[in-house]
């Protein structure tokens, strides 16, 4: 399944916005325009429908509250919205449409309480909150049908959907240093701390294929590296990757993660979280710590690597050499367009100038990331003390 | 030696030549691959390393409009072009070079040989040329990947330079193309004559 279309109203910093989104979508802001506050959408519906004590109000309170969430220029209707449309995959007609619209209770302990709950399929509309039940029990209100699973049967489908979806940041000191740190790993791992860990419970042959297929693709972007295997410590049992690099003496090029660059880690971990699931995959600045030989391969990369689970990617980026690949349609893009008084995502083949460079034959890195520039960025090196 | 190219295809393209006429000479860095204006932008930073260090570039020519190539490169680089320098254009765009090899091609993109057309340099915009070829591919994966999605406005599919990356490294006969590309062949001399 993939999501195909997504309206905000009053969420975080975008006060009403609607796009659409395909197989691969980029998008691309100035700092601090929202970009992943439009990721956090995304993992909002997941912690709402996790399986491990999820529902509305946790996923509220892990974002700091209603009012956190609410965008600071919702004017007349204080409620947060989101609609988003579902597709079996981006060539079919069969959808699915989630519509959830909160506020707070107009008086007492003013908790976040549904006001609208509407779930479509193909069009028909399957659920309608509040409902009767709803009139005589207002309690049913802090609670979303979505997290319920007496109340999802019949669109249990979407609810699941949510509940996978994943969102990668990896960081490599966190992985390297995973022992010394002893952090706390949080529920789903964004951060990649117990990557290690999720590779070594994979099964063995779709482990091994994962990692051929990943050495594969390593080879072309990491100098010298020539196999990467998968070992466990013999006296700890701990779980580890070792690369062999060549070597004028043989076999004295193995390393293990702890002496691989970040760049390499964090290209392990996302081609790793690509082959992994099938759900939506949220990625923050894959390009970080990747030289930008490897990062303008990103784009076709990702796809590549896609097509064989089919699994959607939303990514967020900065980058001009990721986006220098021509095959990146203007239908892919989404721009956070910071001009007015809240952010407004927009979908690049909506705006004409951008998408007539592309049609033209510039890449999406040529014809937008001026946009995102701060306007005053000239002054920012004079700025000094 | 440094190698200068306008783009990812073009530089596949002259690292397959320099390997093939000239097998021990050492490509030390590449630069480039961000188009045309980037080279434009880069030109004063050549010139003056042109002082001390061997520069290969290598253009598309659909650019050139109503100028020979070497009309341009005096406009460039001054008359005599500096020996430093071996500058070549790929006319109309490196697409033909890989065209003019018709049965590989043909092979690569699973479609049959009468498919790719019999072109020389005198046709233009071979871009569109090929992408007509790579629908008519019998491979869906081919299909896919060089042409953009049924609703997307981008002027070439997700994975085209990744496939056609794989075309010029692993499958391009660049005897068999310099036969038909004049621009080709003359590349690959002059290159002879400076490497």
């Amino acid at each position: 399944m993939i999501v195909s279309s997504l309206k905000l109203r009053n969420w975080r910093n975008f006060r009403s916005s609607e796009i659409s989104l395909s197989q691969r979508t980029f998008v691309l802001g100035a700092n601090a325009a929202g970009k992943s506050n439009l990721l956090d959408v995304f993992r909002f519906l997941r912690d709402i429908c996790s399986s491990q004590g999820g529902g509305l109000q946790s996923a509220l309170q892990l974002r700091g509250g209603f009012s956190k969430v609410r965008c600071l220029s919702a004017r007349q209707r204080p409620y947060i919205e989101i609609d988003i449309t579902l597709k079996a995959s981006s060539d079919s007609e069969d959808s699915w449409r989630y519509r959830l619209s909160i506020t707070q209770e107009p008086r007492g302990f003013r908790r976040p309480i549904v006001e609208r709950e509407e779930v479509y399929k193909n069009d028909e509309r399957i659920l309608k909150r509040p409902n009767a039940d709803d009139d005589a029990d207002p309690e049913r209100l802090i609670q979303t049908h979505l997290e319920q699973v007496n109340d999802n049967v019949k669109f249990r489908e979407i609810s699941r959907f949510f509940g996978a979806i994943t969102y990668l940041h990896l960081v490599p000191q966190l992985l390297r240093y995973a022992d010394a740190i002893s952090g706390r790993i949080i529920e789903t791992d964004p951060f990649g701390q117990g990557f290690l860990e999720r590779v070594a419970k994979t099964p063995e042959r779709s482990q091994k294929s994962r990692l051929k297929r990943i050495e594969a693709a390593l080879k072309i972007a990491v100098p010298n590296l020539r196999e990467l295997k998968f070992e466990r410590d013999e006296a700890t049992g701990r779980p580890h990757l070792a690369a062999l690099y060549e070597h004028w003496r043989p076999n004295a090029g193995w390393q293990q993660e702890d002496q691989f660059s970040d760049g390499t880690l964090r290209l392990i971990g996302l081609l790793w979280a690509l082959l992994e699931d099938e759900s939506l995959l949220l990625l923050e600045e894959p390009e970080l710590s990747l030289n930008s030989g490897i990062v303008q391969q990103m784009a076709p990369l990702i796809y590549r690597m896609q097509r064989q689970r089919r699994r959607q990617v939303i990514l967020s980026t900065h980058s001009v050499d990721l986006l220098s690949d021509k095959g990146i349609a203007p239908e892919e893009v989404v721009l956070l367009d910071t001009s007015g008084e809240s952010t407004q995502a927009v979908n690049l083949s909506d705006l004409d100038e951008p998408y007539s460079l592309v049609k033209a034959g510039f890449s999406v890195g040529e014809a937008v990331l001026p946009k995102t520039i701060p306007r005053q960025i000239e002054l920012f090196s004079t700025v000094s003390d | 030696m440094v190698l200068f190219s306008e783009d990812i295809l073009l530089e596949q393209a002259a690292r397959r030549i320099i390997a093939s006429i000239a097998p021990n000479v050492f490509v030390g860095s590449t630069m480039g691959n961000k188009g045309y204006n980037y080279f434009a932008k880069s030109l004063p930073s050549i010139k003056r390393s042109l002082n001390g260090i061997k520069f290969v570039v290598f253009l598309d020519g659909d650019k050139l409009g109503q100028l020979c190539p070497i009309q341009q490169i005096h406009q460039w680089f001054g008359d005599p072009v500096p020996p430093n320098l071996c500058l070549r254009f790929a006319i109309h765009e490196v697409e033909t070079w890989l065209i003019c090899d018709r049965t590989n091609l043909a092979n690569f993109l699973s479609v049959s040989p009468n498919v790719v057309p019999d072109l020389d340099d005198s046709v233009p915009d071979t871009k569109e040329v090929l992408l007509g070829v790579a629908r008519k591919s019998r491979d869906r994966g081919v299909r896919d990947d060089m042409l953009p999605a049924a609703n997307h406005s981008s002027a070439i599919g997700p994975a085209y330079n990744s496939r056609l990356t794989e075309f010029i490294q692993d499958h391009w006969d660049i005897n068999e193309a310099r036969g038909k590309s004049e621009s080709l062949d003359r590349a690959c001399r002059a290159l002879e004559a400076f490497l």
